[in-house]
């Protein structure tokens, strides 16, 4: 925590900046990678992704007052970075974002970048049938753990909305698990 | 006395049905958890070695073109002088805008200027005139050195 805020204190003067930024790069960029592979679900989407939220993160960091967690506040920048690239890139091939999920999921099985067995693609297709907050709520706490607090702090919901929502998914996910 | 009563009597507070509800939410984590428990996701090798997130060159540029404060004061009060000096001193003219239209228009339409386009442009773009983009820029320096304003403003 007190190396957190050292660090922060670094990124905002400009003599240590470059050299913090590239401590913070090394310390989240996998923690950030596979928030945003959970969303995006290429590997080549997450990647631009990552590095967008990265420069957004450096641009911004000035403005971070730290009324939340460091960490919180740049899984907020990723999810938000990851919605609008899912959301542009439907724009842009014309389609719902319901399709393009459809056609994401449908290159994952010949992704080289995907080497699930049967019961994890089901497990991806069954995560795609939930809401997008849903969706995000499931990903973080199951996967990785996150707590509700954090959770709370990233997604602007309150804490009570979010148990229910990852309890709905839980059991929405074991439904199609059973019904395919 | 039981441990219910204990519970009861102490000023904690549980959400309502929460132990109803409870072990269901967390058996049917388990039983999930019991049939898969990774994403299946994977990186190309290294990924995380090589990843290096770009620092943004603007912001780069800033933070080396940083001016002295007592500098940026001076400098700043000779620009305010000479904006004020170059406002009193300039005539008053009405200045009309000239569209880009006009000054295209003029150029495609002038007679005496073929000569003077072949100065700028090149055969291959000569030949292309009609799907020809130039450049704003190019237009204003031609303007500048080679046409009266006046022309350009009874256009």
């Amino acid at each position: 925590m007190q190396d957190e805020a050292k660090l922060l204190t670094q990124l905002k003067l400009d003599d240590s900046k470059e050299l913090a930024f590239k401590t913070l790069v090394k310390r989240y960029k996998e923690r950030l990678y596979w928030h945003i592979r959970k969303i995006v679900i290429s590997h080549d989407d997450a990647d631009d992704v990552l590095q967008n939220t990265f420069i957004k993160i450096f641009r911004n960091i000035d403005k971070f007052k730290g009324d939340s967690k460091l960490y919180t506040w740049m899984y907020r920048i990723a999810t938000n970075e990851s919605i609008t690239f899912l959301n542009s890139k439907a724009k842009q091939n014309q389609v719902s974002n319901e399709t393009l999920n459809e056609n994401a999921l449908q290159n994952l099985v010949a992704d080289v970048y995907f080497e699930g067995d049967e019961i994890q693609l089901k497990l991806q297709k069954a995560i795609a049938q939930l809401p997008r907050t849903q969706q995000l709520v499931f990903n973080m706490r199951y996967f990785d753990t996150i707590k509700y607090k954090d959770m709370s702090e990233i997604l602007e919901t309150s804490e009570g909305a979010l148990k229910a929502s990852y309890h709905i998914a839980v059991k929405k996910i074991k439904a199609y698990l059973n019904a395919h | 006395m039981t441990l219910n009563k204990t519970h009861k009597n102490s000023a904690f507070k549980i959400p309502k049905d929460y132990f109803e509800t409870f072990d269901v939410a967390f058996f049917n984590e388990l039983e999930l958890k019991n049939q898969v428990k990774q994403t299946g996701y994977k990186t190309p090798e290294d990924y995380f070695i090589e990843f290096d997130a770009p620092i943004p060159k603007t912001l780069k540029a800033n933070n080396s073109r940083k001016l002295n404060k007592k500098y940026s004061f001076y400098i700043s009060g000779i620009a305010a002088t000479l904006v004020l000096l170059f406002m009193f001193s300039w005539p008053r003219e009405e200045v009309q805008e000239i569209s880009l239209e006009t000054i295209e228009n003029y150029l495609m339409n002038e007679e005496d200027q073929s000569e003077a386009l072949s100065n700028i442009l090149t055969l291959e773009d000569l030949n292309n005139l009609s799907t020809l983009e130039v450049s704003y820029s190019e237009i204003e320096n031609y303007i500048l050195q080679n046409a009266s304003v006046e022309t350009l403003l009874i256009d």
